[in-house]
């Protein structure tokens, strides 16, 4: 008997002493509890690369929309329905989850043991604030109010909506914080960056190329603010060439990490879309010399499908070898741009200028990011009626508008911005896609996770949108 | 009244008797014919009030005399005459009843068994017998409809999980099932969907042949002793043993098992209208035929431009079946179809139908039991092998079980107990549930398929091909350069067979459980025991997509293994206090540890070589595999008390800590305190009062704990792949909390219980309400916040309930019985309040912007979606006579809560045959269908064509007669009487489905009630005197069983109710790939040696 009680005795102890505190198993050892600020940052800047250049539908249909692309047998995004497959659920958590929650927690690790000086860390945390400004900037312009002063911020997971023009104000100011900031003659986060590879004299210029580039968002509402900061950021330095883009560098090592439209064209299989008819036998009517950079032949000419209608894969022109490369860069940013809004402000009376010079200062960078590098095809193309910036057709708006729309095959968001920025090219007019559920829309819904998951904030922001109702008519802050 | 004075006259003529002869002690054991003992029966000497009863071990002792009669009786047990001779011990074999009435004994919990008069909860036993009527490989799938209150979804697929919930949802986001205790040792019954397989439940590794009984203990009270994992109620198992016998007993059964699939189960294709989405091939010059391309191919019609079906497009909203018109289908297009190149009539294939891709399911099932033992100890060893054919081809499982347990006496007081079980399980293609249409052949016969393909020919194609995936879903640009040798890539959908024969998963699994037991009788009212216990399951999961896919080549696998062990001591006491009381006392303890860890390795970027299926055949460099260790360990203490008073009131008290690691440290203890009382009232009734035999009230109210999920209390990183050199890592997106308490919930429990006119009649009912409160829930929360998730403590959900069971035996003779016994149960579960005052959270997000969300105020799982607006309870439709689509994105259109469920079994026993019935009856709650909404959208279903009013095909454009005039009014009230076209979706006329200009998601919200007829079984046993010849078998069986037999009504089209998209919380009120119900027809032979 007493045998037995010293198993049972030693059984227990063994059950109850051979226990490490229970507290230590409630650390998962397989996810870190710590991180790596660069690694933050990078994959922040991975995540905002991602979403500007995706081709998925779920995030961001926005190509479609502008009609540089359409849809082939699956025709939802290409006539605006948006519910099938919850493209505002899915830009909005891009932004809110992938990107911004990321800059956040770098911005929060970056000073904790940095091995650097205080002028290198205020460069990291600058350049981390600059990408989330940026994504907050698509999100304002895309929805209209939005969470921003209670956004991110862990005890708060039901946050209010702001009003956007303040939050657009804001974002403004932490641009001109972050130019006060960077310091060109100290490091910043190196080869972390895949952007600038930590050059902070060219984050400089991303800055100011970023404050121009929301000055003009603001040109028809608020012109006054919209003249000052364009005039200031040109002071600061923008974009001078194509060697200043903002090209994230894609690794064709891996597929997660190549280019996400060599990932939705080539390497899923699938053949969910063909060049869109409007911009095919816009560019091929003026005999753009980015056309067989754009497209493929078929059948020994060029063609696009029609939004709204089921393509055929195969009986189309295709998508050109560079959107078939893993390695191809995302554009986030580039000297095309800043040259066409320039054009724009010497229109609008914001700058003094030649809006002509600019325009074709724009479109010879574009034909040359593009790959051609003939100065001939440049001018002939240039020379042109339809494109010369005096006789083509229309006005200021319409003509950069058109060539803008052009250069922005692969801008993805700036595309459908611009087009409802400069009302050009006029898809209601001009393309309305068969079948479409609604008019071109100015903006999208709120996602439905926040119908249901912060219902009181959802419905308060909805009452304030312009006809009390989240519907994709509605407009924005920024449109007159 | 007769009656009871004859009665009386036989009574004092008895004690009359009695009272000449010479009282000794008679000793004896209740044992029935297979000398499993027979706890706690009655034994009374006849006609007098003298009886005691048997005890756990149907051991008895009685003061009787020669020659008077002991009666023995219990309600599971047929009632023995025994006439007391000269001998003063003896072995009583009764014959069990056939199980229709509640059993005496019921095991609780730790394994406690008691006494009906005893219990005070709802307890409800099912023999072993009652789960093997019919061949299953999942004993659990088998209690449908048999247990007040226990609502079990099965899935219809191959080896697929079932949920098993009692009660109702209590748990809005953490499971909701069941616990399965086998043998004391707490048995692991997760649902693995991984990758959106379905891999089953692990409960499905019990052997159904080794089961003896199975108590299912459904309130807080009864399953208190077992902590937070007990709050779902608990399932007992109990195994059978082995026993003291001469020579060694032997059972074998055979059982085979034929499937054929429920045709209501399957989708009807409207046959008007072929492959397309509209005008496809509109840019085409010259085409005369919208609809088709026409297009000019190598080698076909002289170079002149042909007609083709948009081979692109998986709908079904093409043009107009018309077989004079001569098309390039796509077979012409097929290298190795009898039909390449050459034009066919324009017309639905002969076999287009799914019921010709499936195959016939067949399960076979052997076992053997041994069962042995002497004096000094026993043991029974069972083994069992399973093979199931799915009806998906290629698609198989084959299982091997074997149970071993001993008892060994070490002496009168030191018993050692033992046991270990082995499952040896493979399988090859479980079934897909999830939406892909490149892999789950259901989505594409239900939501994406064209009526001109014709199944047989892409089987043919596939494997005369040489197996190549010779689709039917031809992109454009593959139609001039299609060679044998040579073939393009789908557009979207890969042959069927290829993805079955190439594309295929395989997984296996090994489990071990087992347990040691030393049990020490200090005296003969104190018992002191110790056990380890552990189940430990290893497993591994393939997946492949070979080179010639649509999806990229890839090869993966999944290592995972599971192990919890427990280990226990409990120390208990039972003693009677004079002679009217008993008090019984137990103080333990245990030590559950958990570990599961998983490793998944993916090849990176396709494969090099086709068909090697090894993680270093990857084109570009694999990215570490990604890892998981799950661990936990929870330190409990337990006691207590249980008075009874001359087996007629019972008084219980239990009270147990737990401590869990997966909550934060300053907040992680608990207690669970619980009490409860009977009284068998009827003890009291004069003896008069005959038509009352049995009457029990009790009453119980408990507290339960519970823990957090694994690692909910810090927030932590992710590391990813590193791209261009650079590490890059990612926060969570669940914001964890360092602030959670623990769980809390309070159920109290009224119960009801009585038999009748010698228990002919009887009825056990019982109402509980419980509110769970503190749950901790992972909310989804504005994603503005950078999380989707966050952990907290909210949420309240109340559930109150009556069940009811009902027993009959309308009919009683010599040689016929029938006997009725019908389950009824009503949950009613409310959301009190959400975290934050919040007045909604999403459960569930589906495809198609689906939401299950739970609503304060409101049951769990309310259905959200869009709706139409009404005018005066009548769909509005606009100007253009289309409906008008709610304002509200999410509107609520349907709730996933039953109203009730209930089950009706029939037994009806002639002579040796028994013939069974169970009706299953599940009312309330409704289903979204996505099958029906993308299926309408793709032109699939009946609805969606067929005639008009005015007798023309729905699909004719409107100036030739067709179109429809919804069933709606106008702005203004009026009867709406604008006729709207569905000739052409392309110019988004097409009205059906809710993408576009449709339905709203409401239209595909259907009751999710049903009847069921789940099983009907014939048995035959050998009669004895036949039996008597053959002196080598004791026992002989026979039955004929069907399973799933016949769906008496539901609402849903084309699919069984039952069929949710997974396991768990969230799979219930979503249908998305339904697969078909198979009836299951079986022969069962079951000899005993």
């Amino acid at each position: 008997m007493k045998r037995i009680s010293f198993i049972l005795g030693a059984l227990a102890l063994i059950a109850f002493s051979c226990t490490k505190p229970l507290s230590s198993l409630n650390v998962d050892p397989k996810s870190s509890k710590v991180a790596l600020g660069t690694a933050l940052f990078t994959q922040a800047e991975k995540n905002f690369s991602d979403a500007n250049s995706t081709t998925s539908i779920s995030v961001a249909p926005f190509r479609v929309i502008s009609q540089e692309w359409t849809e082939n047998s699956y025709i939802y995004e290409a006539i605006y329905d948006f519910a099938v497959y919850d493209c505002p659920d899915g830009w909005w958590n891009a932004m809110y989850i992938n990107v911004i929650h990321n800059t956040e927690l770098a911005k929060q690790a970056f000073p904790v043991n940095f091995p650097g000086t205080p002028g290198a860390l205020r460069n990291d945390l600058d350049i981390s604030d600059l990408l989330e400004v940026y994504a907050f900037g698509e999100l304002v312009a895309t929805f209209g109010d939005i969470p921003y002063t209670q956004s991110q911020n862990t005890k708060m997971p039901f946050p209010k909506y702001d009003d956007a023009k303040t939050v657009y104000a804001d974002l403004m100011m932490r641009i001109d914080t972050c130019i006060a900031g960077l310091n060109a003659g100290e490091n910043a986060m190196g080869s972390a960056d895949l952007i600038y590879g930590g050059n902070v004299a060219q984050w400089i210029k991303f800055a100011a190329s970023l404050k121009l580039r929301m000055a003009m968002l603001l040109a028809d509402v608020d012109p006054t603010t919209a003249t000052t900061k364009v005039n200031e950021a040109i002071t600061t330095g923008v974009f001078q060439s194509n060697s200043d883009n903002a090209l994230f560098s894609y690794d064709p090592a891996s597929p997660t990490n190549s280019n996400p439209i060599w990932q939705s064209i080539f390497y899923s299989g699938r053949h969910d879309f063909v060049p869109a008819n409007l911009l095919v036998s816009t560019m091929v009517g003026w005999n753009d010399p980015r056309v067989p950079y754009y497209f493929t032949q078929y059948n020994s000419g060029y063609s696009g499908g029609n939004p709204g209608q089921g393509n055929g894969y195969g009986l189309f022109s295709d998508f050109g070898t560079a959107l078939y490369t893993a390695s191809l860069p995302a554009d986030l940013l580039d000297y095309t741009e800043i040259q066409f809004y320039l054009a724009e402000a010497v229109e609008r009376g914001f700058i003094p200028g030649t809006a002509a010079t600019y325009y074709n200062n724009a479109i010879t960078a574009s034909i040359q990011f593009w790959g051609d590098n003939n100065p001939a095809d440049v001018s002939a193309y240039l020379a042109q009626p339809s494109v010369n910036y005096t006789t083509a057709a229309g006005t200021w708006k319409q003509k950069i508008g058109y060539q803008a729309w052009i250069a922005d095959y692969n801008r993805n968001w700036e595309s459908w911005t611009l087009i409802r920025r400069l009302g050009y090219p006029d898809i209601d007019a001009v393309s309305p896609p068969v079948g479409e559920v609604s008019n071109f829309p100015l903006r999208l819904y709120y996602p439905i996770n926040e119908v249901s998951s912060n219902p009181i904030n959802w419905a308060a922001a909805t009452k304030l949108i312009p006809g009390g109702r989240d519907v994709v008519s509605a407009k924005l802050f920024w449109m007159p | 009244m007769k009656l009871i004075q004859a009665l009386a006259v036989l009574v004092c003529m008895l004690t009359g008797v009695a009272a000449n002869a010479q009282v000794r002690q008679i000793r004896g054991k209740v044992t029935d014919s297979l000398k499993q003992p027979i706890p706690f029966t009655t034994v009374i000497i006849k006609g007098s009030k003298t009886g005691t009863s048997s005890d756990a071990e149907g051991n008895f002792s009685i003061k009787a005399n020669e020659g008077q009669t002991l009666l023995i009786s219990g309600t599971g047990i047929a009632p023995q005459e025994v006439r007391i001779g000269t001998e003063s011990y003896y072995n009583v074999q009764v014959s069990r009843r056939s199980t229709n009435l509640s059993e005496v004994v019921v095991t609780t919990a730790l394994g406690i068994r008691r006494s009906r008069n005893s219990l005070p909860y709802a307890a409800q036993q099912i023999t072993g017998d009652d789960l093997t009527k019919t061949v299953t490989t999942n004993a659990v799938d088998n209690l449908s409809g048999k247990v007040a209150g226990l609502e079990i979804t099965s899935s219809n697929a191959m080896g697929g999980s079932t949920n098993v919930v009692l009660r109702g949802f209590k748990s809005l986001t953490q499971s909701n099932q069941a616990l399965f205790i086998v043998d004391g040792v707490p048995y692991d019954n997760s649902s693995y969907t991984g990758s959106g397989y379905d891999f089953g439940s692990a409960a499905a590794d019990l052997n159904p042949d080794d089961i003896a009984s199975l108590s299912v203990l459904k309130g807080a009270a009864a399953s208190a002793l077992y902590g937070s994992r007990g709050s779902n109620g608990v399932i007992i198992v109990t195994t059978k043993r082995g026993l003291a016998r001469k020579g060694l007993g032997v059972t074998a059964s055979f059982g085979v098992s034929v499937g054929s699939l429920d045709p209501s189960t399957l989708p009807v294709y409207q046959t008007q209208n072929g492959e397309g989405y509209g005008a496809d091939g509109y840019n085409t010059p010259n085409n005369p035929n919208y609809g088709f391309y026409y297009q000019s191919i190598p080698g076909i019609n002289g170079g002149n431009p042909v007609l083709i079906p948009a081979t692109n497009d998986d709908a079904a909203t093409g043009p107009a079946y018309d077989p004079k018109l001569m098309v390039y289908n796509w077979d012409a297009f097929s290298p190795s179809d009898p039909n390449f190149h050459k034009a066919t009539p324009w017309q639905p294939a002969a076999h287009h139908n799914p019921t010709d891709y499936f195959v016939t399911p067949l399960t076979t099932t052997e076992n053997i039991l041994v069962q042995g033992g002497g004096n000094a100890g026993t043991f029974k060893l069972a083994y069992t092998r399973d093979d199931q054919k799915g009806y998906m081809p290629n698609s198989n499982i084959k299982k091997d079980l074997f149970d071993f347990g001993a008892t060994f006496k070490a002496s009168e007081k030191v018993t050692f107990d033992g046991g270990i079980n082995f499952v040896n399980e493979s399988a090859t293609n479980r079934y897909l549930f999830q939406y892909t249409a490149t892999t789950n052949p259901m989505t594409d016969f239900r939501q994406w398929w064209p009526t001109n393909v014709n199944i047989q020919a892409q089987k043919d194609d596939y494997f005369a091909s040489g197996e190549t995936n010779a689709t039917w879903n031809w992109v454009p640009s593959d139609y001039a350069v299609n060679t044998a040798n040579n073939i393009g890539l789908p557009a979207y959908h890969n042959n069927l067979y290829w993805t079955q024969y190439q594309n295929y998963e395989n997984d296996s699994r090994q489990r071990y459980t087992g347990h040691a037991k030393l049990n020490v009788a200090l005296t003969d009212y104190l018992n002191l025991s110790g056990s380890v216990s552990d189940d430990y399951y290893t497993q591994l999961v393939e997946q492949r997509f070979n080179i010639g896919s649509v999806e990229p080549s890839a090869y993966s696998r999944q290592n995972q293994s599971f192990n919890e062990t427990n280990f226990n001591v409990l120390l208990n006491f039972n003693k009677n206090i004079g002679n009217s009381f008993n008090l019984k006392a137990l103080v333990g303890g245990n030590v559950q540890k958990d570990n599961i860890p998983s490793i998944f390795a993916n090849t990176n970027g396709g494969l090099i070589l086709p068909g090697f299926w090894s993680l270093s055949n990857s084109l570009k460099a694999p990215n570490a595999p990604i890892e998981s260790d799950l661990r936990k360990e929870i330190n409990s203490v337990f006691g207590g008390v249980t008075l009874s008073y001359k087996d007629m009131i019972t008084l219980d008290g239990t009270m147990r800590r737990d401590q869990s690691s997966t909550l934060p440290a300053a907040n992680n203890t608990y207690y669970y305190p619980s009490v409860s009382a009977n009284f068998v009232f009827s003890k009291l009734l004069p003896a008069t009062a005959g038509w009352i035999s049995y009457g029990k009230f009790w009453a119980n109210y408990a507290q339960v704990g519970g823990d957090a999920p694994y690692y909910d209390v810090y927030n932590t990183y992710t590391i990813n792949t590193p791209i261009n050199g650079q590490p890059v890592m990612n926060g969570s997106t669940q914001n964890n909390n360092q602030f959670l308490v623990p769980e809390n919930n309070k159920t109290y429990e009224l119960g009801l219980e009585m038999e009748f006119l010698q228990n002919r009649v009887g009825f056990t009912a019982d109402y509980y309400h419980s509110i769970q409160s503190n749950q901790i829930l992972p909310i989804s929360i504005s994603t503005a916040t950078g999380y989707a998730k966050f952990s907290v403590n909210g949420g309240s959900v109340q559930n109150q309930g009556v069940e009811a069971t009902l027993r009959l035996t309308p009919v009683k003779t010599r040689s016929f019985t029938w006997n009725m016994i019908v389950n009824w149960s009503k949950n009613v579960n409310k959301v009190l309040s959400l975290y934050g005052g919040q007045p909604s959270f999403v459960i569930g997000a589906y495809q198609n912007s689906i939401q299950t969300v739970a609503e304060v105020g409101k049951s769990y799982g309310i259905i959200r979606g869009t709706d139409y607006v009404y005018l005066h309870g009548q769909k509005e439709v606009d100007s253009t006579g289309h409906y008008i689509i709610s304002p509200n994105p999410r509107s609520d259109i349907g709730s996933i809560a039953p109203d009730w469920i209930g089950g009706i079994n029939n037994s009806f026993t002639y002579k040796n045959f028994t013939f069974s019935f169970l009706i299953d009856i599940h009312q309330g709650g409704d289903v979204y269908s996505l099958d029906m909404d993308y299926g309408s959208f793709s032109g699939l279903y009946p609805r969606t064509a067929g005639f008009n009013d005015l007798r023309n095909p729905v699909r004719s454009p409107l100036n030739q007669g067709g179109g429809i005039i919804l069933n709606a009014v106008t702005a203004n009230g009026k009867p709406n009487t604008t006729r709207i076209d569905e000739s052409n979706l392309d110019f988004g006329a097409f009205s059906f489905g809710s993408e576009g200009n449709g339905e709203a998601n409401r239209q595909f919200v259907y009751s999710a009630s049903y009847i069921k007829l789940r099983e009907a079984a014939i048995t035959w046993s050998m009669p004895k005197r036949a039996m008597e010849k053959l002196s080598a078998l004791q026992g002989i069986d026979f039955s004929l069983s069907g399973r799933n037999l016949w769906i008496i009504h539901k609402d849903l089209p084309y699919a069984d109710p039952e069929q949710g998209q997974a396991a768990g919380n969230g799979s219930i009120g979503f249908q998305n790939g339904a697969y078909p119900t198979v009836r299951n027809v079986s022969f069962i032979v079951k000899v005993k040696f």
